[in-house]
């Protein structure tokens, strides 16, 4: 009985395969690419509507209205991409950073801090000419960054110095002044004293820089670590409502020469 | 019933399959079918269009012209699937204030059915990233990090299969090293795989396994560094097999018109990137040709 049962499962099992078989093959659906085309598309629609999406924008747009605030006046439009290797937006965000937090700095240590930098990622788009807005800071300066010094030594800061040669990048600086001769250190010096590989230098930067954000591993297991707590946004908010007008220039803190 | 059924099957196809080799061994019948992507990438919570005095962008971008683009290309084909490549958050106070429910809100309105996870998207760590996915009504896709015992855990899908007018597509995601790139506490357990090895794994399955037609990529690893041990689109399409497009991210690159790349069999592969801050998006039209087959060679078995 049971053995019958065995062979007959088996040649049930047989007729199941060999049907399913027939059944896909008749039916298999086989896709092939056999053209593409492409466009890129530029999203420029002044003027169209859209009342379903309006309808959702409007109330997170009203909250956000209390941004618009004044803070202050900038006399010429600033961006993070105008110059080589500094920027006079950079140079803004490093000098008002150093300025601002070296009393805190001061109080916690009795030191000063002898320079500033910080990553060309973290600072986004640019300040038009004329009225600064809250909005404008959150929109150059979009993560919630805080400030924080490390203890380098001179190997380090060297090090530092030649990340400006993997990443050719306008990464703000503030109380440097560095000039290369191809991908050469020509000259450096920091609070206008001429750069000493055996000192050492405490260095203003972010959290996320610090961490070794932006592959700046110097700055990771420095010899002493100050967290400011502060956030970098609200640093420049307070010094821009303070000061009213800002002014930055381009002033070959950092170069190359070819 | 059942067995009747069958054996009605096996005749008819026995006929077919006999009668047919006089003609030739298959029998072909074409059909030719278009399915079209959409794209974005990088749009850094860029909800209003730039103002009019930008001096890059002046009226550029902006989700109602965005969602306006969307609706007019797929009235003309239906069969069109709408994704991004990453780094939806971060970029405006949009942001900062709300965490990314706007964001997702507006994507899931504009009919987005897929996008991959950015660097970005961690800015507010694991458990507000797990909070707001709560708005999107499309999937997250990503195939490279692991992200067991996190907050994100069993949210976002390792791969994902879309039927359109008949044709299979899988559609994958990979994330870029965070390590270096995102401050630590805010991906804290969050395991990055090696992207090629993943996607060999992943293809293959969905090629094989499920028969996909069309293997996309959402990637956010960026098209290209100047250093060479950098993973990027450029070289994963090169050495990986069975990708059909590659579609960017992360580098922000604007491409006049996606780049074709053989990869590791010879057959191209198709990289896109629209740039950023969704002043662009890409418009891709495959057209496939359906092949009905007829085999000969299993209807003799019976």
């Amino acid at each position: 009985m049971k053995t019958r049962l065995y062979i007959n499962n088996i040649k049930f099992k047989l007729i199941v395969l060999s049907i399913t078989t027939v059944f896909f093959s008749c039916n298999s659906v086989d896709h092939q690419i056999n053209d593409v085309r492409y466009e890129n598309i530029k999203i420029y629609e002044p003027y169209s509507k859209n009342k379903d999406l309006e309808k959702l924008i409007s109330p997170y747009r009203e909250k956000l209205k209390e941004l618009e605030k004044v803070l202050g006046y900038s006399a010429k439009s600033l961006s993070i991409r105008e110059g080589e290797l500094e920027s006079t937006l950079g140079n803004l965000i490093a000098d008002i950073l150093i300025e601002e937090s070296n009393p805190v700095f001061y109080d916690i240590t009795s030191k000063n801090i002898d320079f500033c930098l910080l990553n060309f990622g973290g600072v986004r788009g640019s300040l038009n000419k004329g009225n600064i807005t809250q909005h404008d800071l959150f929109t150059i300066m979009p993560f919630n960054n805080t400030s924080t010094v490390v203890k380098l030594s001179g190997k380090k800061v060297l090090e530092l110095l030649q990340y400006f040669n993997i990443e050719n990048l306008a990464h703000p600086v503030s109380g440097i002044k560095v000039e290369f001769e191809e991908e050469k250190l020509n000259k450096v010096t920091i609070q206008n004293k001429k750069f000493d590989i055996n000192k050492t230098y405490y260095v203003l930067t972010s959290n996320y820089c610090q961490e070794g954000g932006d592959r700046m591993n110097f700055f990771k297991n420095p010899l002493e670590l100050y967290s400011l707590n502060t956030n970098i946004r609200e640093v420049l908010i307070n010094y821009i409502s303070k000061k009213k007008v800002i002014h930055s220039n381009i002033d070959g803190r950092i170069k190359r020469i070819k | 019933m059942n067995r009747r059924y069958f054996l009605d099957k096996i005749k008819s196809t026995t006929i077919i399959g006999l009668s047919f080799p006089i003609l030739g061994f298959n029998d072909e019948s074409f059909i030719r079918k278009k399915i079209t992507i959409l794209h974005t990438n990088d749009v850094h919570s860029h909800i209003d269009s730039f103002p009019s005095d930008d001096p890059l962008n002046p009226n550029g971008g902006g989700v109602i012209a965005r969602a306006n683009i969307i609706n007019k290309i797929k009235k003309d084909n239906p069969n069109t699937l709408v994704l991004d490549a990453g780094d939806i958050f971060q970029g405006t106070p949009y942001y900062n204030y709300f965490g990314g429910e706007i964001e997702l809100k507006l994507m899931s309105k504009m009919g987005y059915n897929a996008c991959t996870i950015g660097n970005h998207e961690f800015d507010n760590g694991l458990k507000k990233l797990s909070e707001s996915l709560k708005y999107a009504n499309f999937s997250f896709i990503n195939s490279n990090y692991v992200f067991k015992n996190t907050p994100i855990e069993n949210k976002i899908k390792k791969y994902e299969i879309h039927i359109i007018d008949g044709i299979k597509i899988g559609i994958f995601g990979l994330g870029i090293e965070l390590k270096g790139l995102v401050e630590k506490k805010l991906f804290d357990g969050v395991k990055y795989l090696d992207p090629i090895e993943i996607t060999n794994d992943i293809t293959n399955k969905l090629k094989n396994e499920f028969k996909c037609d069309l293997i996309i990529c959402l990637s956010h690893l960026g098209f290209s560094y100047n250093k060479k041990d950098i993973i990027s689109d450029l070289i994963l399409a090169k050495k990986t097999k069975n990708i059909d497009l590659i579609i960017g991210g992360h580098t922000h690159t604007f491409m006049n018109k996606p780049v074709k790349i053989k990869n590791l069999s010879g057959k191209n592969v198709i990289i896109n990137q629209v740039g950023c801050f969704g002043i662009n998006i890409g418009k891709i039209d495959f057209y496939l040709t359906e092949k009905k087959i007829v085999e000969k060679s299993s209807s003799i078995k019976v």
